[in-house]
């Protein structure tokens, strides 16, 4: 019986980006997600793509690690739906993404803590947003 | 006149149990865009696999939506198996793939429903809803639960089901068929319907590529996209597949589509359960996934392909688990769909791409 | 089942929940389950509303507005958390962006448990509910369950009485002030 085949994962340079995803636009690709997995000293980004003919069991994968600091450019020109991945990156891991064709600017999600899933950038989201007024509570309770 | 006007939609709104929001920029009656705010749902799902391990996560899986909750279960039990390097029982992957046909008859009914109360058709989301109770009785047979009936496990199926319930299961589903056919009969021939339907949020084939659309939504205008194709799992071993199509790419078009769904769904089990082979359900998993390991893979789940992305660092906790569920990858197609329709017409558009916000926002 | 003078019309509304307790609480009104026919009915309005209908936890974005629908209903009302995740959070309770139950936002009545709920259970804590609700329009009322503007012996003679308008209007105010304290 037929199982799901371990797939390839290509690494990519931030410079390489919109050169791939227009290579896979003109080859048919469709575009499957964009994910973030948080690292020591940055983040990785996953860009999935899969191949126009069925059958096929090649989804592809495109690893770009971003360090922390640096900003990606969008691919929403090839596939607008990648918008909802980009806001989603950015606003759960700090990633910063340049030109996304609909950008929230951070009010995708509207979390309760800032950048949620990369710790560090999570550290920096409190500390410029929500300190002062838990310093407050804290005091008043100790009142 | 061209004065443009925001209407804010949502997040409580009579069409959708679910909450979302939209805010729609029109020009007297015409919609010009539409922009989707979520976060209503939004609940963190993918940070707790560092705090369940991956066993414990299956039920994670299965409560990101209570509609999609087997396709769920299933994709994320075929990752981790793929991650780990776990093989299942044939047994238990002919399981898999008829409770998966069943979960999906019962999505698509209730979908259906809910299309029909949209457009005010009361009697018809009724008798949607009376029909899939009786999938749901199926379910609760064999496993216990309803909605959310944890079957799926890493490693297997967690309960064997008897080939006399199997076959009583497709007693029920042909029994419901006649009756089934009579409602879509409805849908498809009625003219309040299809005046309702026909012409409404039109996506042209080249549109729904571009978008990357997925599921019945893309199959509706067209686009060949069914991950069942690949024939993962007893997929493979169907004498035939071909997904629906539709080349009209309207409202009427994903109602149609989603309707054969249905009745190729049943065909489908019918011929599983003939074919199923015996033996075991489960197989040992032992251990944990290796440091580094990563898979990937898909599933045609109701809506349209889901996506799962799992990486292993050496322990019991998944270093990262990634869910990407197909209405995320549909929002563009909605936008799309949104644009220049009338302010009226906006609830059955949005009903059209079957939206499941708590799976976008997981 | 408690004798309920009036039918009770509900509103749902979906914290983030997973969809589970909100298809089993429309699966509640469809045929098999049918609590249309204790005159339960799904309405949109917070204003024509008796029973507040809740599945899901909430967060930061959906507490004012859970809060939103319970201010604009009008006393007397009840409060049925549906579900583990209305009723404390359930499996998410540990997630960065859930609060709790509803009832760290509003006062909640009647908890029903389950995940997801089951219908059956959903319409006994709705009969609950209705209970509930006759009490406190007893109280509300300080007579009989009897519609308001009917004289008590008034024997069914439109009789509308300018103290018992004025009489209703203080105690619905306390009993929210009252609410608040204890939900419970």
């Amino acid at each position: 019986m037929k199982r799901h085949e371990q797939p390839t994962f290509e690494t990519a340079g931030i410079e390489e980006i919109l050169a791939f995803t227009a290579a896979y636009k003109e080859a048919g690709y469709r575009f499957v997600q964009i994910c973030a997995i948080t690292r020591e000293t940055g983040c990785d980004v996953l860009y999935a793509f899969a191949a126009p003919e069925y059958p096929y069991d090649g989804l592809e994968g495109k690893m770009v690690f971003v360090p922390d600091g640096m900003s990606i450019p969008s691919i929403t020109e090839f596939y607008p739906a990648a918008f909802v991945f980009e806001n989603e990156a950015h606003d759960l891991f700090g990633i910063d993404i340049e030109g996304i064709s609909i950008d929230f600017e951070g009010n995708f999600y509207q979390v309760a803590v800032a950048y949620p899933m990369n710790p560090r950038a999570a550290v920096e989201g409190e500390v410029d947003a929500e300190a002062p007024e838990g310093a407050e509570g804290e005091e008043a309770a100790d009142e | 006149m061209s004065e443009r006007t925001v209407v804010p939609f949502g997040p409580q709104h009579p069409v959708l149990p679910e909450p979302v929001h939209l805010d729609l920029v029109l020009e007297d009656e015409k919609v010009i865009t539409a922009i989707p705010r979520i976060g209503f749902v939004h609940r963190g799902l993918e940070k707790l696999v560092t705090k369940r391990d991956y066993t414990q996560f299956v039920f994670i899986t299965e409560r990101i939506c209570g509609i999609c909750s087997f396709g769920h279960s299933l994709g994320y039990v075929q990752n981790v198996e793929q991650l780990m390097g776990i093989e299942t029982t044939d047994r238990a992957e002919y399981l898999r793939t008829i409770f998966h046909e069943l979960s999906r008859i019962h999505s698509h009914l209730l979908w259906l429903g809910l299309m029909a109360d949209s457009f005010g058709f009361e009697a018809l989301f009724m008798h949607c809803w009376r029909l899939r109770e009786d999938v749901l009785d199926i379910f609760e047979q064999c496993t216990g639960g309803r909605v959310i009936f944890s079957a799926c496990d890493v490693g297997g199926f967690k309960n064997d089901v008897e080939d006399s319930v199997l076959k009583g299961m497709c007693e029920t589903l042909d029994r419901i068929r006649d009756e089934y056919n009579s409602i879509a009969k409805t849908f498809l021939t009625d003219s309040s319907v299809r005046t309702r339907l026909s012409g409404v949020g039109y996506l042209t084939r080249e549109q729904a590529a571009e978008c990357s659309m997925v599921g019945p939504f893309g199959r509706a205008s067209g686009l060949l996209v069914d991950d069942r194709l690949k024939g993962i799992g007893a997929y493979g071993d169907l004498a035939a597949f071909e997904p629906i199509l539709s080349e009209d790419g309207d409202c009427y078009a994903r109602c149609y589509v989603r309707i054969n769904e249905v009745l190729q769904s049943m065909d489908i089990i019918a011929e599983l359960v003939d074919k199923i082979p015996a033996g075991d359900v489960m197989v040992d998993v032992k251990g944990a996934p290796e440091d580094g390991a990563k898979a990937m893979s898909t599933v045609e789940q109701p809506r349209g392909q889901a996506f799962y992305y799992s990486e292993g660092n050496g322990t019991k906790f998944l270093e990262r688990m990634r869910i990407r569920t197909p209405t995320s990858q549909n929002l563009a197609g909605l936008v799309a769909a949104l644009g220049g329709c009338d302010l009226a017409d906006v609830p059955i558009i949005i009903l059209t791409i079957d939206p499941c916000i708590s799976c976008t926002e997981r | 089942m408690p004798h309920a003078s009036k039918s009770p019309w509900i509103i749902h509304y979906d914290g983030s929940s997973c969809n589970g307790c909100d298809i089993e609480v429309l699966a509640a009104l469809t045929p098999l389950y049918d609590a249309e026919r204790f005159g339960v009915i799904n309405t949109g309005n917070p204003k024509h509303a008796d029973i507040f209908v809740v599945t899901g936890s909430v967060n930061d974005q959906n507490e004012s507005v859970v809060r939103q629908i319970y201010d604009q209903m009008l006393e007397p009302k009840v409060v049925v958390a549906c579900g583990a995740c209305a009723c404390g959070g359930g499996v998410y309770h540990t997630c960065y962006n859930v609060n709790g139950g509803i009832d760290t936002v509003i006062p909640v009545d009647v908890y029903v448990p389950g995940c997801a709920i089951r219908p059956e259970a959903l319409i006994d804590g709705i009969v609950t509910a209705i209970g509930i609700l006759d009490e406190k329009s007893k109280e509300l009322n300080g007579i009989s369950t009897k519609p308001r503007g009917y004289a008590d012996a008034g024997e069914g003679v439109y009789a509308p009485q300018a103290d018992v308008a004025d009489k209703t209007e203080e105690p619905a105010e306390a009993k929210a002030a009252a609410q608040g304290g204890d939900g419970r």
